[in-house]
């Protein structure tokens, strides 16, 4: 039964002691150090909290896989229920974020545990300590947990990880209680994560088969070829019956999310992940998704090459440089060849993190072999017990600091934003009936699962992208909409399908974290309510259509809701029980294993000098390499740069906010102290400089004479709107060789009141705000204000479709409006969209302005791969059955009392044509007494026929204090671009539920516009509003 | 076996017979199987249904919330409720008092009584409520707007505009036909179509029946005609006065050379007015330089306390050069030599 021993039975006796004692120092070491972390990093990792979210979801549910709170709903059987459940049952007697720190302790624990009983099947078990204790002190092990906070990556790969000795044992042996076990832990595996097992089965089980069937080689000594085929023929076929039934358990396990995943196939855009990018491009993914995780086990590698090609254990070593190529993601063509289609689906650190398990047994040789072995004793021979001490030593820093800066990364360079308090939040939405409503977070990272977990109300947003379903959110690459902002242009436009069309989605409810998203959210109709106490800013959408009382959900069969809700848990439980009869049947390891690895006999080092010489001749390589990458990049840092260069740097320091690195590229004759060039960029703020992102750079030479030299530099800011395009005069000197960008100054108008007095009107719409515990009385209800839709055309424009038109108060009161437009064909209905920012929201008593609803497609997952690259700029144009032949119309209002600022003027305005487009030029003042954050023209133009043929809206692109003024432009298409498809009659609309009604006459071409001499145009009405909030910086 | 088997379930089964049967929310059953409640909620029987006790509660609702005087009808609407909040029977009499009018002998229909009416054509708030027998709804409170639709705005003279300071846009005092005043908050606006092509465009807001506006001269070069405009009305146009600044006397230009950066730097000022003080920080200036060789540079800069400030890259031993400047003050135009810069100048002082 034994097989091959190259030790003494009292030294293996020992070994076994040695081994069990450094795995217990080993889990000491995962509670003292993980599980000392945990509590206060999980809430800055990435999953932790959707993981949670998880957990909560069964602990409120644990047979109805149907979760209603993101995306409209999704199905929980989209991801392994194990862990989840584990904690959705913790709950029980402990708060969430205690049940997840207690099940990530005890899947380290068990990880631990994992490691050494599986290294022992590679190693003898003093190495298999020391594997252990190299896995507490990986910093992959630290970046998984307390940055990235895996969960079921780490439970199911301990739970993975423990089966494999039974999986030895039944190919050597062939005890049918050991294939038992081996089935029940891949069962279990799979509970937690059904990629561990499958994936497992490849870079685990493939290599330990192997090493088995050596094994048997072993013991069976066969000699000829009938004899190797007789005695390999019997463990072959257990390995075959092992597969089909690990297959089984993979299969029948989670069979609900199989069957999920066949019927409900992910039609999702490829979304970017780190792991897949040139490592060489970005440095700083390679950092995080390569360098980072294999940490000081890189150092290792050399050595895993030299034993995979010398030793037995080369099927370890090979499936370790297996995880090393494919975890190189896009820095060489390899992995993509190696895996195909999947390459753009799969996230390859993980290949990295298995590679940094698998080799482990490496490192606990090595270790043990430095301590213990002949290696240590030829170090000490050739260098000298101090030099000996200091590399060992320094190794084992090396471990411990990587692993710790691993762990502490987060709160060095946050990965997430502050952490918010969700009470507030969750107090909000269960008051007053707010969760009849759903709601989105802007701005909160991951914390967003967390404030999901704590209430029933529900949210269009998500943070399990493979869940979602809804086209608005799969035709772009973008994760969820919560940080859309970083995402660019497809992010917003992502965010903005909701944030316009809310009462589609019943969205009413929006909590901002971010004052990025300020702009588009006012300008598309939210209304800013109040800063919770937790700092978090509430936006409401008014007029929105509550949630039914019953939503629509998706049928799960019984069957599968019994069977999510029993196996996982049931194979978990099975896999514990085996797991803790086997250690009490073996009185927790002091009774060894029946079988043992075959270990190769020590052979000495034929030539001992040569360490001296390798090991001081790699200490100098590095020494050297680093050396001179050091002087490289510090000879490429005093490199002065080309005026383009500096001007670029200017603005991208600008952009990412290092104003005292900006501040050193402005000429040092000419320009102003620190303070009062901070005060410049202050002072513009506005939608560019505080809301913007600088997106693309363009510089073109205007003139250049000696040392100075002028340029035109246009500028791309990605804002919440849209992206601006700003274009400045700038002007660079050269001075010693370096050339400076000259100050931009402000232009130094000066407001002519010191005390400016104004009366203005303000209203208070009451509402519910009553000494009465009510929700809802009748008598508090205002009537909808009276608005009328006029001269509405159904019209194309470069494939786009758009209603536009006019739009009166017609009401004595200020009216806050919600707009819509139906596309009709014949007598069928093509689509329905709401009015965006192209309108005025908010009118006061008879006043009108233009508006437009927009009509974009959806991009088919077919047509995006046809294009190779997804550009997230394309407008997708509708497809429809039949061209749009006409348009319906429905308008509601309420009376609004805020937001209704009319202080900004447009001074001088010049409207010419440039190219068939009319440009209109101007200054917008503001003569009022509020500061003017951002500054919106709404611009109507009328045709030939004084009809309304065309809406733009236009923004200023700085904030105006009260006396100050702004330059404004904006270009309108030109007439000849704009086709008018049909006039939209009156029985065409519907405003406020009923036929059109009004207090007022309806201004046409003639009234209150501007007349202009402009092909195809007659005149154009202006409209001006402002968001007033607080100007940022 | 199985034939036996067949053999004795058709001779159990009995034969099938029509039902009546009865169907609502709750599910189908048996008509005979209905009891009188659940068969009156559907309102298949009357037998389980009891007539509403007498009125306890009344609530009235008055619309719309702002009635154009002279124009809108009003709806009163009261609604009679038992004591358990039931609506009570057909029949019952209602009065109703809106404002200063009252309205009695209405009925209820299904316990609603309703009343429409002509509100008097003053513009104001008033209150209104039902009665039922002794009962009183609470107060309910409605608007008679002016009509906007009747009025025509006229403009207030306008004093001369002057630079960088507020001017008074406004208009006459507006009234409706029944000389209701229009309600503060209304929106107008005022367009100013200069005589230089620009236009300017500036909101206002009715207050105290007059819609007004301060508006700040800034970078308009000239008067114009003014309107105001409110909904589909337009007043007529005025003519409005700019009152152009004039230099006091000409502002010298001064240049020295940048020998490091090989360029010009000119300086003009101090811009004196004829209002008797400098020209406004802030206003644009344009230089516009040709050296003695033909080379030209051009250049635009602000004025701060009076002086503008400009480096033109053209080389400083092309001299003389001629500089134009022009500015609100008009155009004017100097021939000057480079000379020393004004800081060396005031150190030597």
């Amino acid at each position: 039964m034994f097989v091959h021993r190259p030790f003494t039975a009292g030294v293996e006796r020992t070994d076994d002691s040695t081994g069990l004692r450094l795995l217990l120092v080993a889990l000491a070491g995962v509670v003292l150090y993980h599980g000392g972390l945990l509590p206060f990093t999980h809430g800055n990792t990435y999953d932790a909290f959707i993981h949670m979210f998880f957990g909560d979801s069964y602990h409120r549910s644990w047979f109805d896989p149907w979760e209603p709170r993101w995306y409209t709903g999704f199905a929980t059987t989209s991801y392994p229920p194990g862990t989840h459940m584990a904690m959705g049952a913790l709950m029980y007697v402990m708060p969430l974020r205690a049940a997840f720190v207690v099940v990530q302790v005890v899947g380290l624990l068990l990880l631990t545990v994992g490691i050494y009983r599986f290294s022992l099947l590679w190693v003898h078990a003093r190495a298999a300590g020391y594997a252990a204790i190299g896995l507490v002190l990986a910093s992959s092990i630290s970046e998984t947990i307390h940055l990235f906070g895996q969960l079921p990556t780490i439970f199911s790969l301990a739970v993975f990880l423990n089966g494999m000795p039974y999986v030895f044992r039944w190919i050597v042996l062939g005890k049918f209680l050991d294939l038992g076990g081996a089935v029940v832990f891949a069962a279990a595996t799979t509970a937690a994560h059904h990629v561990t097992t499958i994936f497992g089965g490849v870079l685990f089980v493939f290599p330990l088969g192997l090493h088995a069937l050596r094994v048997v080689a072993v013991r069976k000594k066969p000699a000829g070829w009938k004899r190797w085929s007789t005695v390999f023929l019997a463990p072959l076929g257990r390995g075959v019956v092992l597969a089909v039934l690990m297959l089984a358990a993979i299969l029948i396990t989670v069979f609900p999310y199989w069957s999920w995943s066949i019927n409900d196939p992910i039609t999702q855009v490829p979304i970017p992940h780190g792991s897949r990018e040139s490592f060489i491009e970005r440095k700083d993914l390679g950092f995080i998704f390569f360098l980072l995780p294999w940490g000081t086990a890189l150092l290792v590698l050399p050595y895993v090459a030299w034993k995979t090609v010398s030793t037995r254990l080369w099927p370890l070593g090979a499936s370790v440089l297996i995880c090393f190529v494919l975890g190189t993601g896009g820095t060489t063509p390899v992995p993509r060849a190696i895996l195909g289609g999947a390459f753009d689906i799969l996230t390859l650190d993980r290949f990295t993190f298995w590679g940094s398990i698998l080799i482990l047994p490496f490192v606990g040789l090595l270790i043990d072999g430095f301590l213990h072995g002949r290696s240590g004793a030829a170090m000490r021979a050739s260098l000298g017990l101090g030099f000996y001490r200091v590399v060992v030593a320094g190794y084992f820093v090396a471990m411990v600091a990587v692993s710790v800066f691993a762990a502490i990364l987060p709160t060095m360079q946050p990965t997430q934003p502050r952490l918010i308090d969700p009470a507030p939040i969750v107090q909000f939405l269960e008051n007053d009936e707010h969760d009849h409503w759903r709601y989105l977070t802007l701005g909160f990272g991951d914390q967003f699962a967390y404030i999901s977990a704590q209430t029933t109300a529900l949210s269009v947003d998500g943070n399990y992208h493979s869940a979602r379903r809804l086209p608005d959110l799969t035709r772009f690459s973008v994760e969820r909409l919560e940080n859309a902002k970083y995402l660019g242009v497809p992010g917003l436009g992502s965010l903005k399908q909701f944030v316009v069309n809310a009462d589609q989605y019943n969205l009413k409810y929006v909590f901002s974290n971010d004052e990025f998203y300020d702009p588009l959210l006012h300008f598309n109709g939210w209304v800013r309510l109040n800063k919770l106490s937790n700092g978090i800013t509430v936006w409401e959408k008014p007029d929105v259509t509550p949630l039914p009382v019953i939503t629509p959900r998706r049928d799960i069969p019984r069957v599968h809701m019994l069977m999510w809700g029993i196996l996982p848990p049931l194979m978990l439980t099975l896999a514990a029980m085996v797991f803790f009869t086997a250690a009490l049947r073996r009185n927790f390891g002091a009774l060894p294993m029946d079988v043992r690895p075959v270990v190769d006999p020590a052979a000495g080092f034929r030539h001992p000098r040569l360490i001296r010489w390798v090991v001081l001749g790699a200490l100098a390589a590095t020494v050297g390499l680093v050396g001179f990458v050091g002087w490289d990049l510090a000879r490429k840092r005093q490199l002065p740069l080309s005026a383009e260069e500096t001007i670029a740097a200017y603005f991208d320091d600008l952009d990412f906010r290092r104003f005292g690195s900006a501040y050193d590229r402005l000429d040092p004759v000419a320009r102003p102290p620190l303070d009062d060039v901070m005060f410049n960029w202050r002072w513009e703020g506005g939608l560019i400089a505080s809301y913007g992102k600088l997106s693309d750079i363009r510089i073109t030479e205007v003139s250049s004479s000696g040392h100075l030299a002028d340029w035109q530099v246009d500028l791309d800011w990605l804002t919440a709107i849209d992206v601006r395009h700003e274009t400045l005069q700038v002007r660079t000197v050269e001075r010693d060789g370096r050339w400076f960008v000259t100050p931009l100054g402000l232009r130094p108008v000066q407001t002519p009141a010191r005390l400016q007095r104004q009366g203005e009107v303000a209203w208070n719409v009451v509402g519910r705000r009553q000494p009465r515990a009510e929700t809802d009385l009748h008598r508090d209800r205002l009537d909808r204000p009276r608005i009328s839709v006029h001269g509405l055309r159904l019209v194309e424009r470069d494939g786009r479709y758009s209603v536009i038109g006019a739009l009166t108060n017609s009401d004595a009161d200020p009216a806050m409006s919600s707009l819509f437009a139906e596309l009709w064909a014949q007598d069928s209905q093509l689509a329905r969209r709401a009015a965006g920012q192209v309108m005025a929201q908010r009118l006061l008593p008879a006043e009108t302005a233009g508006l437009r609803v927009d009509f974009e497609g959806v991009l088919s997952l077919t047509d995006a791969e046809e294009r190779g690259v997804f550009d997230p700029t394309d407008f997708i144009p509708p497809e429809f059955p039949n061209p749009p032949t006409t348009a319906t119309f429905e308008a509601r209002s309420l009376v609004t009392g805020r937001d209704l600022y009319r202080g900004v003027a447009l001074n001088g305005l010049r409207i010419t044509q440039e190219a068939g487009q009319p440009v209109i030029e101007g200054l917008a003042v503001n003569t009022g007494t509020h500061s003017a954050t951002i500054v919106c023209v709404i611009a109507l133009l009328y045709d030939d026929d004084g009809q309304p043929v065309w809406t733009e809206a236009g923004f200023v692109d700085t904030n105006i204090y009260p006396g100050q003024s702004s330059p404004f432009h904006m270009v309108l298409p030109a007439r000849s671009e704009i086709n008018v498809i049909s006039d939209i009659r009156e029985d065409g609309m519907v405003v406020n539920g009923s036929a059109p009604m009004r207090d007022t006459g309806l201004p046409t071409a003639a009234t209150g516009t501007i007349p202009v001499d402009i092909d195809g145009y007659s005149a154009v009405r202006l409209h001006v509003s402002s968001m007033t909030y607080d100007p940022l910086f | 076996m199985m034939r036996t088997l067949y053999a004795l379930l058709f001779l159990l089964a009995q034969p099938g017979v029509a039902q009546e049967t009865y169907s609502d929310a709750f599910g189908i059953l048996p008509a005979d199987a209905v009891g009188q409640a659940r068969a009156s909620w559907g309102g298949v029987s009357t037998e389980g249904e009891k007539p509403a006790e007498p009125p306890q509660s009344v609530l009235t609702f008055i619309g719309p919330k702002s009635m154009v005087a002279g124009k809108d009808i009003g709806h009163a609407v009261a609604l009679v409720m038992d004591r358990f909040g039931n609506l009570v029977s057909d029949g019952i009499a209602a009065s109703f008092a809106l404002g200063p009018r009252a309205m009695s002998d209405e009925v209820t229909h299904y316990g609603i009584a309703d009343v429409q009416f002509l509100p008097d054509p003053n513009a104001g708030t008033f209150s209104g409520g039902a009665s039922v027998g002794e009962r009183q709804s609470p107060r309910a409170l409605f608007r008679v707007v002016a009509s906007i639709e009747s009025l025509s705005p006229e403009l207030e003279a306008t004093a001369s505009l002057v630079p960088e300071t507020f001017s008074r846009l406004a208009t006459r005092p507006m009234a409706d036909r029944f000389a209701n005043p229009i309600e503060d908050g209304v929106g107008a606006g005022f367009i100013l179509r200069h005589e230089d092509g620009t236009t300017s465009v500036i909101p206002a807001t009715v207050q105290e029946a007059i819609a007004e506006a301060h508006w700040l001269v800034r970078d308009v070069g000239s008067g114009g005609a003014l309107t105001a405009s409110l909904a589909d009305q337009e007043s007529a146009s005025e003519p409005v006065e700019l009152d152009p600044l004039r230099a006091a006397i000409k502002a010298p230009v001064r240049a020295w050379p940048l020998a490091d950066l090989d360029a010009v730097a000119m300086r003009v000022g101090p811009m004196t007015t004829s209002a008797g003080h400098m020209l406004s920080d802030g206003a644009i200036v344009d230089f516009s330089v040709v050296s003695a060789s033909g080379a030209r540079a051009a250049s635009t800069a602000w004025v701060q306390d009076g002086f503008a400030d400009a480096i033109l890259p053209i080389a400083p031993g092309d001299g003389p050069f001629a500089v134009s400047v022009e500015s609100a003050l008009g155009l004017a135009t100097t021939s000057v030599q480079t000379g020393l810069a004004p800081d060396v100048i005031r150190r030597a002082e």
